[in-house]
């Protein structure tokens, strides 16, 4: 009875990887989704449409395509920028995590991009208008004024994100192939084992651990962002 | 001292504004909505960028479009309040005033903590959000944070107008206090002539954009108040100052241009400054000195003006020594027969002044 909870050693390491996978991606895209969130909600300038766009392009593209491009762009030996990064930083994100995080952060960032910007279009520019007569620079007003008072949003953001890279797949498996250990998370361990005969039990036993991180995480950032809510409410942030 | 001479086209409005304010007062920037009042304040606190023009404080430029100047908001020395307050949701209120205290600026002013909250009486709201204030509560904040970043120049936005009556002359009250006592000037938007009576010293008319009139209160308003009601009934506005107040019938003895004129009011000091306006509907002409009867202000006057109404009436200036209008009907016209320069008896009932006295602050 007990070996229904034994994880198989294959199991447990697409769970840690998919944890790892999601937090990275999810810290590295983090401050870029707030600049560029700010940038959308804040600014007017040429071009503002087209970047727009080119940040939504994830959302719209077959996460297949995503995955064919950032081949392109950072293959290890024939990439665009691949030999660079590997020669100047030795960075590779061929057939690793590292990889698989970057695709799942590429694949969520429009997510992110949108919560951020979302809560801070609903912020009153007056706000940073007085702060600004009060001789704040634009550093002192986003940090004071903006930032805190977008939080909510950004966290919900933050989760979207972290979801969105927990059910990653195709850009995935198209970037970084499907390797036990390095590069399995739980969807592509979940596809592989659908491959072999007689393993419903297995699969089944993935798709639950599936839905429970991922129901989990809602549940924590839903409160996060009650909290969050509540405080800006009642003023105490 | 503050000079604008500023230009922006905003949509299909220009605005177009030139004055000059001398001394530390309170200037009324006045007019309809939609007059460009607001975009005033925002060019001079360095909100929106004016298409060209100077402004100027004091001999140094925030602004100046020849010499490619434009100093930023964040470093102008201008203490804004606006019509919502405006304050942090995520701070208390003492963090709130101490937001804009770092700044170091040319001004002497060096408010302190303790005395502006004393002087606006906030001392008690400290710990308190501001979303657990009320309105009133929260413009006296929103001063005192404006205060305290030690600007040159207060910048008003209908700082009043999201406020019931009560608490609306509390905070006159209060405005005036501080323009006293730290003899700042202060621009004012409003378009409340109730607000201009009892705070301004000075003021802008705007009309459609363009800074149509300057100067006192009394000439501005006048003025204004016949551009815009022409066809419909206007007031005309006197200041004066208490001579006598007489206890026993509580009425006030003011002197003003045109001699003296009675009113019963609640109890005034001597020598307080106070504006009245009398309805053109409520001035009585006549060709003789009138005799016997119950009217007690009477002045003999000059006809400097008759302008004719679309609707068969007249409109009479008359010059008592400050200039009053006064509308009659075609019949009394032509019987009283009046032309220019004609001398003539003004009357007006004490009752129709009483309920439009105004102390100046």
């Amino acid at each position: 009875m007990l070996e229904i909870f034994t994880l198989s050693q294959a199991e447990l390491s697409a769970v840690k990887l998919s944890i790892l996978v999601g937090f990275w991606s999810v810290a590295a895209s983090l401050p870029f989704g707030i600049f560029f969130g700010w940038l959308l909600a804040r600014y007017d300038f040429l071009g503002k449409s087209i970047l727009d766009g080119f940040l939504h392009l994830p959302l719209v593209v077959p996460p297949v395509v995503t995955g064919y491009i950032l081949l392109i762009l950072f293959g290890r030996k024939n990439g665009v920028f691949g030999p660079w990064l590997y020669d100047i930083f030795g960075i590779s994100f061929a057939f690793n995590w590292k990889g698989a995080a970057l695709a799942s952060a590429v694949v969520s960032f429009p997510l992110m991009v949108r919560a951020v910007r979302l809560s801070i279009e609903s912020i009153d520019t007056g706000l940073e208008q007085a702060a600004k007569t009060l001789g704040a620079g634009y550093m002192k007003i986003f940090f004071t004024i903006t930032f805190p008072l977008a939080l909510p949003g950004i966290i919900s953001g933050i989760v979207l994100a972290f979801a969105r890279s927990l059910g990653e797949f195709g850009a995935t498996v198209t970037f970084v192939g499907n390797t036990q250990g390095a590069t399995q998370t739980l969807p592509l361990a979940l596809s592989a084992v659908l491959q072999v005969p007689d393993s419903e039990f297995y699969a089944a036993r993935l798709a639950v651990i599936s839905l429970v991180i991922a129901f989990s995480s809602l549940i924590i950032s839903e409160y996060f962002a009650c909290r969050a809510k509540k405080y800006k409410q009642s003023g105490r942030i | 001292m503050f000079k604008i001479d500023v230009e922006k086209q905003l949509g299909n409005i220009l605005i177009k504004c030139s004055f000059e304010i001398a001394k530390p007062c309170i200037t009324a920037i006045c007019g309809c909505s939609g007059a460009g009042k607001t975009s005033i304040i925002n060019m001079a606190a360095g909100l929106i960028t004016p298409d060209k023009g100077i402004i100027s404080y004091n001999g140094r430029e925030f602004y100046n479009s020849e010499k490619k100047i434009n100093i930023p908001a964040n470093k102008r020395f201008t203490g804004c309040v606006f019509q919502e307050s405006r304050l942090f949701p995520n701070m208390k209120v003492k963090k709130n005033l101490l937001y804009g205290m770092m700044r170091k600026s040319p001004s002497s002013l060096n408010c302190n903590l303790d005395d502006v909250c004393s002087l606006l009486g906030i001392s008690h709201l400290l710990e308190r959000y501001p979303q657990n204030l009320s309105g009133g509560e929260k413009q006296r904040v929103a001063i005192g944070r404006a205060l305290l970043s030690n600007p040159e120049i207060l910048l008003m936005d209908e700082p009043l107008a999201s406020l019931d009556e009560i608490r609306r002359s509390e905070l006159i009250s209060y405005i005036n206090l501080i323009q006293k006592h730290y003899k700042l000037p202060v621009l004012y938007v409003t378009h409340s002539v109730d607000e201009i009576l009892q705070l301004a010293d000075m003021a802008l008319y705007m009309e459609q954009g363009v800074s149509k009139y300057f100067g006192s209160v009394v000439d501005v308003l006048n003025n204004a108040a016949i551009k815009a009601n022409r066809h419909n009934s206007f007031n005309t506005i006197f200041e004066g100052e208490v001579e006598k107040y007489d206890e026993e019938s509580s009425t006030a003895l003011i002197k003003f241009g045109g001699g003296y004129v009675e009113s019963s009011c609640e109890k005034v000091e001597n020598g307080r400054k106070i504006r009245f306006s009398v309805n053109i509907h409520d001035v009585v002409l006549s060709i003789k000195q009138p005799e016997g009867i119950s009217i007690r202000n009477i002045y003999k006057g000059k006809v400097i003006e008759i302008v004719k109404q679309p609707n068969n009436f007249y409109d009479i200036l008359i010059d008592i020594g400050d200039k009053i209008w006064a509308r009659i009907s075609k019949g009394a016209y032509s019987e009283l027969d009046i032309i220019e320069e004609s001398i003539i008896f003004v009357m007006i009932k004490s009752a129709a002044i009483s309920d439009t006295l105004k102390l100046v602050h």
